[in-house]
């Protein structure tokens, strides 16, 4: 599965969002972790002689579909909100916005 | 949901004490800002373990957290200098999801100093719940330590193997008494005896422990020691040697006097009185024969059965001659070995 974020990158935006309600970029990252997590077991199931291997291709191609919409979402929302492509920092006016649920 | 998410809120907690450290400005304001409007006191520190021990030395604190950031690893050493300063503190991680939280995870195997680690974006009321269950536990675990320090090292274990039934073994048995006691209590103010005697009997405890043996209980003004397994006669001379050293040698030897006795024998072990109010305790004939023995035993002397001196091996130390005393309970004479005491005797009789 080809990936436009890394780990780490992925890592970075959801460690500046504290809190879940006002952290959207960081919940986008956290459904592409979980999607790569997905992806990363159904090969794992494939490989396996007793399963079919025609539910676990299914299941992995539609993750990969899902999961480059999710990164361009993500890469869509960090402009929209201004965030700094390069390091990855959360711009200021969002570090001030009020937090709602915690 | 784990156990601590399905543990509610509660709204009524007393207000907590939290030290933090976050090396992000902006989230370590919303932590502070957060925790301060549930009326808890939060503060933060920075990562080393300079900073953490002068944080910790400043105040007292119910819970430690680390907001950990991936690019920043060292700062779970933290999470170590709190565990190693304030062992019994609650410590909470909080990372996101991915390789942040694996490398928490594996740093923890090895140390084993994270309590809980909660996933970011925090979620409502998690961090609360996680806060409030660890506080919780701490405390219960400070009060059962509390509790359990009321009972002897022995009954613990007898709790502890979940023993029914009474057991019958060879036990040397050690009775302290101190002498003059009702005449000394009348003398004193009683806060200053209960000082007095509580030093005493803190340092026959230990005495007790470095040979080998455990105190059964306190006895208001001595207390009941027992010794088990090969060697137990040997330990338990020993021990009385010592506290015999103890009182000839202690800065309060001129006010509080203690006598020894010493028997060996079966005793039976288990749990004694009604259900819901038990104690551990030893009893037998072997019992009585080593109190009756402290009884007869003067300011600083050894009392004891030539029995238990033959089995402890330490012929050097035994007595010349062995005496024979009527003792209340017992059909015949008694036989006993008396050992007299090092430092100069200030009274003369005894009291039982």
């Amino acid at each position: 599965m080809k990936t436009q974020f890394t780990a780490i990158q992925i890592s970075k935006i959801i460690d500046q969002a504290l809190v879940y309600q006002c952290a959207c970029p960081a919940q986008v990252a956290t459904t592409l972790l979980e999607l790569r997590d997905l992806y990363d077991y159904q090969v794992k199931c494939k490989e396996s002689a007793e399963t079919d291997k025609r539910v676990h291709e299914a299941i992995a191609r539609s993750t990969a579909e899902c999961h480059a919409v999710m990164e361009r979402c993500l890469e869509q929302v960090l402009v929209i909100e201004g965030w700094d492509r390069e390091t990855l920092t959360m711009p200021l006016d969002l570090q001030k916005r009020p937090t709602k649920s915690f | 949901m784990s156990a601590i998410e399905s543990i509610p809120s509660s709204k009524s907690t007393p207000p907590l004490s939290i030290l933090l450290v976050d090396t992000q400005d902006h989230t370590a304001r919303v932590l502070l800002d957060r925790i301060a409007s549930r009326g808890h006191r939060a503060i933060s520190c920075g990562a080393t373990r300079p900073q953490v021990q002068v944080a910790l030395e400043g105040g007292e604190f119910d819970a430690f957290i680390l907001d950990f950031h991936y690019d920043r690893p060292h700062d779970l050493e933290a999470c170590l200098a709190v565990r190693q300063l304030r062992p019994a503190l609650p410590v909470i991680v909080l990372a996101s999801p991915g390789l942040a939280l694996q490398r928490v995870r594996a740093w923890n195997q090895k140390v084993a100093c994270v309590d809980e680690t909660i996933r970011k974006p925090l979620d409502g009321e998690a961090l609360f719940r996680t806060l409030h269950a660890l506080v919780q536990k701490r405390r219960a675990d400070s009060r059962a330590r509390s509790f359990a320090n009321l009972v002897s090292e022995e009954g613990r274990n007898w709790v502890e193997h979940a023993r029914t039934g009474p057991m019958l073994s060879e036990h040397a048995i050690l009775f302290t008494d101190i002498r003059r006691s009702t005449q000394l209590i009348s003398s004193l103010p009683l806060p200053r005896w209960f000082d007095a005697i509580n030093r005493s009997l803190s340092d026959q405890g230990a005495a007790v422990r470095e040979a080998g043996g455990s105190v059964v209980k306190y006895t208001g003004d001595g207390m009941l020691a027992s010794f088990r397994g090969r060697g137990r006669s040997h330990q338990a001379l020993r021990c009385a040697i010592a506290l015999q050293e103890l009182d000839a040698t202690s800065d309060y030897r001129d006010s509080l006097r203690v006598g020894i006795g010493l028997a060996e024998g079966l005793v039976m072990t288990g749990l004694i009185g009604e259900p819901g109010r038990q104690q551990y305790d030893v009893i037998g004939a072997t019992v009585h024969l080593a109190a009756r023995l402290c009884a007869i035993a003067e300011a600083g002397e050894i009392v004891a059965t030539p029995r238990l001196v033959r089995s402890a091996g330490m012929t050097g130390s035994m007595p010349p001659e062995s005496r024979t005393t009527p003792l209340r309970g017992f059909d015949a004479p008694v036989e006993y070995v008396c050992f007299p005491s090092t430092y100069p005797r200030k009274t003369s009789g005894t009291e039982p």
